[in-house]
C-alpha cells in the first residue's frame, strides 16, 4: 500500500500539513507516517537517551516525544484513528526505547491503514530524505517555517532542501488553508500530465475544485498551449470530476503564481532533468516553489514497488 | 539565485578552508616560524568549523589529526600520541563513571534528603536544589548531576502544577537553580569538569608545575561557595515565583519518593565505589594522574556489574571524546611550534602593556566568549596555551592565569550550548534560550567580579603559604 509522509516540527504550518495528510490518508486509503526529527546534540558528551530514560522512569513525559503525542491527539480529534471502547487510539505495536533514542508507535486508521508515529535523531533534511527512500512513499507533505529572503538564505529551509532532493511528490504547505482549490500548470510535457492526474486525485479526495492552467510564453504559441490544455482535460475525463480550464499568455512562472495567489495550491510536474541541468537551466517548478506565497505541490511519478517490479520483470526475464 | 544558493550552501566550509589556505600562502610574519604559521592556519580553520559546524564535530576532530600530518606539523606516531594524555583518559573515565551512576536510582535518595531538609518555602527549595546540584557536581561532574536531578526538579514542578497550573516563573526558577548550580560548580575540584584536567595537564607538561586536588580546591572552592547565594538571589529577582508555599505539593511528592523505596544495595555499592574514586583523586592523583584513577573507577563499575560495556558504549558520545582529544593535541602543537607564544605576544601588543588584574579580566572575558561559542572544553584546550604564555611573558603568576582560564570557562550561563547541564535541562523542553540570557548575564557579572576579587586578595595568600 502506498504511504504518505508528514514530517513535523514546532511550527504552526506543520499542524495544518498533518491535518491534510490525515484527511488524504483517510480519503485515499493510504498508510501515513508522521516523522519528528530531533537534532542530535553533537556537543553533548553523554547520549540524550540517558536523561530521557530517567524521566520515563519517573513517569514524566520525555520532551522528544511531546510533539508526536500532540500529533496523535490531532489525529484522534480528526477521527481518522480506530479507538478502543474507552476512546483511546488502538496501538497495533510500539517500540518505546527512549534510552536508546527509539520511539515508534503504530496505530490503526479507520480504514485499516497503518498510521505510524516515528522519532528520529539527526539532521532533519537528511533523516526526512532517508525515510522517503522507501518507494512506497508517493507523497511528502511538509510544513515550512516561512523564512524569506536573506534569512532563508542564511538559515536555510528544510522544506526547500527536501523538495529539491525528494524522490517522490511533495506538497510544501506554505500558508495552506482548508478547502483550497488546486491549480495545475500545464505544459506539453508528460510530467505535467502526471501532475494533473495526481492533483485530480487529491481534489477528488479533498472535495475541492480543480483548475488547469496553460501559459503560452508568446501569442504565437497560444494554439499549442490550447492543444496541451485539451489533452490534459481529455486525460482526466475518466475521473469524473469537474475541471475548469484557463489559458494565459506571459512568463509562465509569474502567471502561475499570480493566478494561484494564496487561494490555490499550485501543482506542477517536476522536470526530469539531471541535477546539473536543473541548476544550470533553472527548473521552473523550483522557481515557483521559491517565489509562491501559497502551497506548492511538485509531482513525480510513483516509484515501482518491489512486487510490481518483480511482476513486470518476470515476463521479460522468462523471454 | 538557486545556483548561487546551492554553490554557497556549505558557506562556512568554504570560509573556514579559504581562510586557512590564505594563511598557508602568506609569508610568516616576523617572529613566527613557517611551521608555526601552518599551525595557525590549522587553528583558524578548526575554530571556524567548531563555531559554525559545517561538518559533523567528530569529523572536525579527525581532521585535526589528518591536518597536522598533511601540514607536516609532526610525525604520524607522534600526532597519534598527542591525542592521548591523562586529561583525555580522565574525560573518558569520568564519562563512563557518569553513565554508571546515572544507571542507578540515586536520584530517589537525593530527592528524599533534599525534600527533608528544605522545608516548604520556595526560596529554600530553590537554594536547596542549587546547593545540592553544586556540591554533587563539584565532585562528579555536570552530566551526572543534571541527568539525576532533572527528574527530581521536574517532579517538583509537576506536583506544584497540580495545585497552580501555569506557574511558569516557578518552573524556570527551579530548573535554572539546577542548571546554574551545576554549571558553576564544575570549577570546584579537578574532577568537576574536563577543562580542569586539561589545565592541570598543560601546567605539568608545558611548565613542569604540579597542582594537586587539594590545592585546586583551596583556590577554586571559595568561588563556588561565594557564587551560590548570589545565584539564588538573582534567580528569585529575575523570575519571582507565583507560589511561595509548596507544602501541598511536597506532601504528595514525599509520599511518591518514599514509595520508590530505600537505598538498594546496588545504589550503595555505586556510591561506595565513587567514594573510593574520590579518595583516589584526592590522595593519589599527584602520582597516578586524574585519568588513571577515573579509568580504575570505570573498570570497578564494570567488574561489579553495576554497568555493562554496552551501556557505556551507548551512553558516551565518543565523538565528543575525540573532539577533546583533538583540541588538546592542537593546544600542545600551538605551544611546540611557537604559535602560542607568538599569538600571546600579539594579544599583549593589542592590549597595550596591560598587566595584573586587567590582564586577568581580559583573559577571563576572552575565555567566556569563546566557551559560549564552542563549549568550555575545546575553548580551554585551545586558549590555555595562549593565556598561560601571556602570563609568562608579562611575569605574572602562571597559577592565577591558569585558574582564571579554567574557572572562567564555567561562567557559560548565557547560552544553551555553553554547558552540558544547560543542554540537558534545555532538552526537557521547558526553557527558552531567552531565559538563559536574562538570568545568565547578571550572574556572569557577579561571577567575574568574585573571581577577580579572589585573584586579587585571596590567591596571593595561598601562594605565600605554599
Amino acid at each position: 500500500m502506498r504511504k504518505i509522509l508528514v514530517p513535523i516540527a514546532y511550527f504552526e504550518s506543520c499542524q495544518v500539513a498533518l491535518a491534510l495528510g490525515a484527511r488524504l490518508a483517510h480519503g485515499l486509503g493510504k498508510n501515513l507516517t508522521v516523522l519528528h526529527v530531533v537534532p542530535s546534540a553533537s556537543r553533548e558528551a553523554l547520549g540524550s537517551g540517558l536523561a530521557s530514560g530517567k524521566l520515563a522512569e519517573w513517569g514524566l513525559e520525555p520532551p522528544q516525544t511531546r510533539l508526536l503525542q500532540r500529533a496523535q491527539e490531532t489525529l484522534k480529534a480528526l477521527e481518522v484513528l480506530r479507538v478502543d471502547p474507552l476512546g483511546r487510539p488502538i496501538e497495533k505495536h510500539a517500540l518505546k526505547l527512549l534510552s536508546q533514542g527509539l520511539y515508534e508507535v503504530h496505530l490503526i486508521g479507520i480504514r485499516g491503514q497503518d498510521i505510524r508515529l516515528r522519532l528520529r535523531e539527526g539532521d532533519p533534511v537528511r533523516e526526512i530524505l532517508r525515510e522517503a527512500e522507501d518507494p512506497e512513499y508517493d507523497l511528502i507533505i511538509t510544513g515550512t517555517r516561512g523564512h524569506r529572503g536573506l534569512k532563508r538564505f542564511w538559515v536555510g529551509s528544510v522544506a526547500q532542501e527536501v523538495a529539491l532532493h525528494a524522490p517522490c511528490s511533495i506538497l510544501v504547505a506554505k500558508n495552506l488553508k482548508p478547502h483550497q482549490g488546486i491549480l495545475v500548470g500545464i505544459s506539453g510535457l508528460a510530467t505535467a500530465l502526471e501532475a494533473a492526474h495526481q492533483a485530480a486525485k487529491l481534489a477528488q479526495a479533498l472535495h475541492v475544485p480543480l483548475t488547469l492552467l496553460a501559459v503560452a510564453s508568446q501569442v504565437s504559441t497560444r494554439p499549442e498551449a490550447e492543444r496541451h490544455l485539451l489533452e490534459a482535460q481529455r486525460a482526466l475525463s475518466s475521473l469524473d470530476i469537474p475541471v475548469q480550464t484557463r489559458l494565459r499568455v506571459g512568463d509562465p512562472a509569474r502567471v502561475i503564481i499570480e493566478e494561484a495567489g494564496e487561494e490555490q495550491i499550485i501543482a506542477l510536474g517536476r522536470a526530469q532533468l539531471s541535477k546539473v541541468k536543473q541548476l544550470l537551466l533553472g527548473d521552473i517548478s523550483l522557481k515557483i516553489l521559491d517565489q509562491s506565497l501559497g502551497p506548492v505541490l511538485l509531482t513525480q511519478s510513483p516509484r515501482p514497488l518491489r512486487e510490481e517490479t518483480e511482476s513486470t520483470l518476470s515476463p521479460s526475464q522468462s523471454a | 539565485m538557486q545556483l548561487l544558493r546551492i554553490l554557497l550552501a556549505p558557506k562556512w566550509l568554504i570560509v573556514g578552508l579559504g581562510l586557512g589556505m590564505m594563511l598557508l600562502l602568506l609569508p610568516p610574519p616576523e617572529g613566527l616560524s613557517p611551521v608555526g604559521m601552518r599551525t595557525l592556519a590549522l587553528l583558524v580553520t578548526v575554530v571556524i568549523f567548531l563555531i559554525t559546524e559545517p561538518i559533523p564535530l567528530p569529523a572536525t576532530a579527525l581532521l585535526i589529526a589528518v591536518g597536522q600530518a598533511v601540514l607536516g606539523l609532526g610525525e604520524p606516531n607522534e600526532i597519534a600520541r598527542s591525542f592521548l594524555s591523562d586529561a583525555v583518559f580522565f574525560i573518558m573515565g569520568s564519562l563512563m563513571i557518569s553513565v554508571a551512576l546515572i544507571k542507578q536510582k540515586l536520584e530517589v535518595r537525593i530527592a528524599f534528603e533534599l525534600l527533608k531538609r528544605t522545608g516548604p518555602r520556595v526560596e529554600w527549595i530553590a537554594f536547596g536544589i542549587a546547593a545540592t546540584s553544586a556540591i554533587l557536581t563539584s565532585f562528579t561532574g555536570q552530566h551526572t548531576v543534571a541527568a539525576l536531578m532533572l527528574p527530581v526538579v521536574l517532579g517538583i514542578i509537576s506536583a506544584v502544577e497540580q495545585d497552580s497550573p501555569g506557574a511558569r516563573n516557578l518552573a524556570i526558577l527551579l530548573l535554572l537553580s539546577l542548571t546554574y548550580g551545576s554549571t558553576m560548580a564544575s570549577l570546584g575540584t579537578p574532577s568537576g569538569g574536563a577543562r580542569n584536567a586539561i589545565i592541570i595537564d598543560y601546567w605539568r607538561q608545558m611548565f613542569q608545575m604540579r597542582v594537586d586536588y587539594a590545592t585546586w580546591m583551596a583556590y577554586a572552592y571559595p568561588l563556588l561557595l561565594l557564587n551560590l547565594p548570589f545565584l539564588s538571589f538573582i534567580l528569585l529577582r529575575t523570575f519571582p515565583p507565583e507560589e511561595q508555599d509548596l507544602r501541598r505539593a511536597l506532601v504528595r511528592l514525599r509520599r511518591d519518593v518514599r514509595a520508590r523505596g530505600q537505598l538498594s544495595s546496588r545504589d550503595a555499592q555505586a556510591i561506595f565505589i565513587f567514594l573510593l574514586i574520590l579518595v583516589g583523586w584526592v590522595t593519589l592523583s599527584g602520582q597516578l594522574g586524574l585519568g588513571m584513577i577515573a579509568l580504575a573507577g570505570a573498570s570497578l563499575y564494570l567488574i561489579t556489574g553495576l554497568v555493562r560495556w554496552e551501556d557505556l558504549n551507548a551512553g558516551v558520545n565518543w565523538g565528543v571524546v575525540w573532539l577533546y582529544a583533538a583540541t588538546i593535541s592542537l593546544g600542545f602543537r600551538l605551544q611546540e611550534t611557537g604559535a602560542a607564544p607568538w599569538l600571546a605576544q600579539q594579544f599583549l601588543g593589542l592590549l597595550g602593556g596591560i598587566k595584573g588584574l586587567g590582564l586577568l579580566l581580559t583573559t577571563s572575558l576572552l575565555v567566556i566568549v569563546f566557551s559560549n561559542l564552542v563549549g568550555g572544553g575545546p575553548a580551554v584546550a585551545v586558549l590555555a596555551p595562549i593565556t598561560l604564555q601571556m602570563a609568562a611573558l608579562t611575569g605574572q603568576s602562571l597559577m592565577a592565569a591558569g585558574f582564571v582560564t579554567a574557572l572562567s570557562s564555567a561562567f557559560t550561563y548565557q547560552t544553551v550550548i555553553g554547558a552540558p547541564s544547560s543542554m540537558i535541562v534545555y532538552g526537557s523542553g521547558q526553557l527558552r534560550p531567552r531565559d538563559f540570557l536574562r538570568a545568565g548575564s547578571k550572574l556572569l557579572v557577579v561571577s567575574v567580579i568574585i573571581l577577580l576579587v579572589l585573584a586579587w586578595l585571596y590567591w596571593p595568600l595561598l601562594s605565600v603559604s605554599r
